[in-house]
Order: C-alpha cells, then structure tokens, then sequence
C-alpha cells in the first residue's frame, strides 16, 4: 500500500502528463513538418511563404543600384501607386521616401498605361536609373 | 553571426549581473535568475540604445562602444557588492530530482517544438506585416537614419508612430553590433522571445506550484499554435507576455520576501518593461500598479512604503524612457485619437449588438480552429486531476483581476474601433488571445494553494532562517 502511495505520490500524474504530452506534443511535430492539405489557415500560412515577404525579395533586388547611385543621407520624393509605398519605404530605409517630401530626387512608379517620361516631364525631371519597365529613378533639372 | 551572439551575450551579461547583485539573498532559484537574465538585459539595453540616440542625436559613431563601457560599469558595480555581501545563494535554489526530470521532459519537448520555427522563419525572413512595415522599418532607422533617426515619428506613412519601442530598438542595436541591416538579427531575437516566454512560464510555475502544475500549464501553452506562428512572425506580443508573467510571478513572490526589496525592485522593473514592450502594456502597468498598492498594505513588511520604493525604483527607468517617448517625440495612438471623437459615437458602436456577435464569432473560430482544442482540454483535465481529493485555499487572485481587466479593455478597443471592425478583429484577436492565454493558465496555477506551494512557502521561510541563521 505505502509502495502505491509513494507511487501515486511522485510519479503518477508527472508519468500520465508526459504519455498524453507525447501524444499531444509529437502529432503537432509532425502537422509542422509535413501539414496535411485539410490543416487550418495559420498552419497553412505558417509553411509557406507569404505574398509580402516575395514582393518585399523583389523589390528589395529591384531597388538594389539606388544604395549605389545615391548617398544615403539622400531623400526621395515618391510618385505613383500608393499600394506599393510600403514595400518601397521599407527597403529603402533608412533612407527617408515619401510622396510628401520634396526632394531633387523622386522614385516614380507608372501606373497601366501610362509613360514613366511624361510623368517625369511634370517635375522636370531626367533619368538617373531605370530600375523596372514602369518604375525609375530620377533628378530634377533646375527648376521643379 | 559572432557579433550578432556577442551583442545578444552582453544584454544577457548585463542583465544576469544586475540580477546577480539584486537576488544573491533571496529565495529565486538559480535557473530563474539565469532564464531571467536576458528580458531584464535586453529591457535595459533597448532603453539605453533609445535614450542614447535621444542626447546624441544619432551621431554617436559605434554605439557597440558605449554599450561596452556600461557592461564594464555593471561589472564593477557587482563585483563590488559581492565582495561586500555574500557570496553564494543563501538557500537551496536548484531544482530537486523530481522537478529536474520533469523540467528536462518538458525542454526536449519545446526545443522540438522550436526548432521547426528556426526552419520555418527562414520562409519569410522579412516576419509577418507589422514586422517589416513598423517594428523593423522603425529598427532601420534608428540603426542607420543619423540626424533623421526622428523621421519615425514624423513620417505620416509610418504607422503606429506612438508605439513603445522595446523590439525596435533592441534589432537596432543588434544591428549596431553586426554592423549592417540583417534578417538575422530580428530572427533571432523572434525566436529567443518566444522560446523565453515558455520557459519563464514553466518554471515560475515549477517554483511557485511545483512540477505537476508546471507541466499542466507549459503543455497547455505550448500547444497553443499562435505561439510557435508568432515566435516566427516577429512581433512584440512575445516580449509583453514575457514581462507581464515575470512580473506577476515575483509580485507573487514578493510574500516571500519580507525583509528585502530586492525582487519588488524587479517586478517593478518588469512592469516598466512591458509597458515599454506595447501599448497593451501600458494598460499593465496601470492594473499592476494597483494590485501592487493592494500588496504593499496587505503583506509589505516592514512598511508599505518600503514595498512602494523598491517597486518605483525598478518601475522608474523603463518609464522615464516611455515618458521621453511619449511627450516628447510621439503624439496620442491613433485607436484612441480615433475614439475620443465622439462620446455618442463610442455610445453607439458599444450597443451594435451586431459588432458583438461578430467578435464571438471570430473568437470561437480561434477557439475551434486554431486553437485546435487541445490547451484547453489539457488543462482542464490536468487541472481537476492533480486537484482532485486534495485540500486547497484560494491564494491569488491578483492574476485574475488583471487578466479581467485586460480583457474588458481588450475587449472595448476592439468593439469601439476606429477602423473597420472586421479588419481589426481579424488582424488583431489571434494576438490578444496570445497575451492573454498564458495569463490564464498563469492565473489558474496562482488561484489556488495546494500542499506543494505550501512546501514552497516553506522553503521561503526557510530561506528567511538560513539568511538570519548566516546574518548572526
């Protein structure tokens, strides 16, 4: 009887805790690992790569010649869709961007349809880089 | 990558000393003292990395520098009061062979858990949304802005600009550390932040409860998924949970402590570091600032105001530090900018009956869904059995005032938003939940007192005769 009590006492629960933890614990291990197709949305998402993270990649390739064409303490004034602003802000900083500043030096991006050179032509401004099809850097000439 | 450990070590060293000189006479067991080292270190030295930039104007040439002169400043300081004071533990502060079986089951079981969120991360080296669009962002600047390093507050674009800025501030001074922008960095600290935030919480637990209700309470939280998606996602909720259960425990604690101010001083500091960690913490601070008035008179010996000045003492950096922020630098948040508004608005919003309902939906889709059941099973089994024919009192209902009080403000920001209801529920309440389901667990283990926290009170009191017994 002492020999159960001593057993209940010390090693039951601590025992059927670690059995039901190791039922419990490796399943999750494995969901990790290899998730099945009917698993749940943050398990899902948690295993692969999210729609930011590859825009964020490849902006981050995009946007890599303005570290090397301009000085950093240099702030860009931003033109275009502001849906991209927040991928351009993030890659670019610590330089400071933003469609309020004013600045020699604008990041422009066309939206369908129109032309990176007429958008440019309103702030009198010429290219420095063409960074993609529909965006580039450039810096005024003279007078905005 | 050297470098990267070398700054994590300094906040580790500087922490671990401070803790060192504060608790070498009380009854913290060791492994508390050293799981305990890095939130207190990393706290203090994303404050210092704030409030340098704040009197050098971000000119300061290689931060890595000052930060080498306070860890030489700490260690001089003590080693100087250990050579004064005593100079080992003054109790028994290791685990016993039953708690070290169950405390090493329980680590094999969360490294596991872990190291798939250390190969998970590297799928989105940038974290989730708020990562790389506001904490991150807000850490580049204060990393490499110089003269602009304000432009975090100024900027109309960056969101949340009023935010506290624990996270941001200690991969800025990581980064200052490497020397460059690096994914690494925030990575680390991610997963580090979660990792602590289970492990504190065990063996808190373990020390103030023992191993049965340990092991209840870490499984029922390390089988809360949100915590291993977080722990990848590198957000600040960790951070928060991290101070609010370490504060809460050595409040608890603190019964045991009569005599010295040592581990007030350190609630008080954790309290402080949650505030800084989020917004949400703020609101800690204020119910923990209660419940500690509540304390002081209730058990404080030999005055309240003893027990008052210890826990200012701790609470005043972490806050002269969210001061400077707050009033000098960052305007209101946007959620109560946005609330206050109108006072019928608020009314109405309130009685959408409709806005309710579409919170108890989504809170029992996190329930069904995400949180897979199991926590929640877990605990309410292992919580009746290890119960069960024992006799008990209730002990604290500290935790659960505050995890009350919590979830009703929680709970108004979200149903009085200024932004559109769905979206902040849906972004948000996963979040909340993750704040708010290790307090639970917490609160459950901390309500009652069984045979085994006796044990444990024991031991405190028996601390206090061997401190005596070494004092004649």
């Amino acid at each position: 009887m002492k020999v159960f009590t001593f057993f209940r006492d010390h090693f039951l629960i601590p025992l059927l805790i670690f059995i039901s933890a190791a039922l419990i614990v490796f399943p999750i291990v494995q969901l990790l690992i290899q998730p099945q197709k009917n698993t749940t949305p943050m398990l899902a998402e948690f295993n692969k790569v999210d729609a930011f993270n590859t825009r964020l990649n490849h902006f981050e390739s995009i946007l890599f010649p303005v570290s090397k064409l301009l000085d950093k303490n240099v702030s860009l004034k931003y033109v275009g869709n502001e849906d991209y602003f927040v991928y351009f802000q993030t890659v670019l900083a610590p330089r400071r961007i933003s469609p309020d500043l004013d600045s020699d030096y604008f990041l422009i991006l066309a939206g369908p349809g129109e032309s990176l050179k007429s958008i440019a032509d309103n702030y009198n401004a010429r290219l420095l880089a063409l960074l993609a099809n529909d965006l580039g850097l450039f810096q005024t000439i003279g007078q905005k | 990558m050297i470098l990267l450990f070398l700054s994590i070590f300094i906040s580790f060293a500087i922490g671990w000393l401070l803790i060192r000189c504060l608790l070498s006479e009380s009854s913290v067991p060791r492994y508390l003292c050293v799981l305990m080292a890095l939130p207190v270190g990393w706290a203090l030295t994303s404050i210092f990395f704030f409030l340098w930039l704040v009197v050098s104007d971000g000119k300061s040439l290689w931060y890595p520098a000052v930060e080498i002169v306070l860890f030489l400043a700490v260690l001089v300081y003590a080693l100087n009061k250990l050579r004064k004071g005593r100079k080992t533990f003054s109790v028994r502060t290791g685990l016993r062979k039953k708690e070290a079986w169950v405390s090493i089951g329980f680590f094999i079981f969360t490294i596991m858990n872990f190291s798939i969120v250390a190969m998970k991360t590297s799928l989105n080296p940038w974290g989730r949304w708020d990562a790389w669009a506001r904490i991150n962002l807000k850490a580049r600047f204060l990393f490499g802005g110089g003269d602009n390093w304000t432009w975090i507050f100024e900027s109309s674009h960056i969101a949340h600009h009023d935010y506290p800025l624990l996270l941001g501030s200690s991969v800025a001074r990581t980064w200052a550390w490497m020397g460059e922008i690096s994914h690494l960095g925030p990575q680390v600290i991610s997963i580090v932040w979660g990792l602590l935030s289970i492990l504190l919480l065990f063996f808190f637990v373990l020390w103030l409860r023992g191993p049965v209700f340990a092991m209840i309470v870490g499984l029922s939280y390390l089988t809360f998924f949100p915590l291993l998606y977080w722990s990848a996602g590198q957000y600040s909720d960790l951070p928060l949970v991290v101070y609010m259960i370490s504060a809460m425990a050595l409040l608890i604690a603190s019964k045991g402590d009569r005599e010295h101010g040592e581990i007030v001083f350190l609630a008080g500091l954790f309290v402080g570091a949650a505030a800084w960690s989020k917004n949400e913490g703020i609101l800690f601070l204020a119910c923990a600032l209660v419940w500690s008035f509540f304390l002081a008179f209730k058990h404080a010996k030999p005055s309240p105001w003893k027990f008052a000045a210890s826990f200012f003492s701790g609470l005043s950096f972490p806050l002269i530090a969210l001061l400077v922020l707050k009033v000098v630098f960052a305007g209101k948040t946007d959620l109560i900018e946005g609330q206050m508004s109108s006072l019928g608005q608020i009314i109405f919003l309130i009685t959408d009956l409709e806005r309710h309902q579409f919170i108890w939906r989504e809170f029992q889709f996190y329930l069904e869904v995400l949180w897979n059941r199991w926590p929640l099973l877990l605990l309410s089994i292992g919580y009746v059995l290890h119960l069960a024919g024992q006799r008990f009192r209730i002990a604290n209902i500290g935790p659960f005032g505050i995890l009350a009080a919590l979830s009703v403000a929680y709970y108004y920001v979200l149903i009085t938003t200024p932004y559109d209801i769905s979206w902040h529920v849906s972004t948000a309440l996963d979040r909340l939940l993750l704040q708010l389901w290790p307090i639970f667990v917490f609160s459950l283990a901390m309500l009652f007192n069984n045979f085994y926290n006796q044990d444990s009170e024991a031991r405190h009191v028996h601390g206090e005769e061997i401190n005596k017994v070494g004092q004649s």
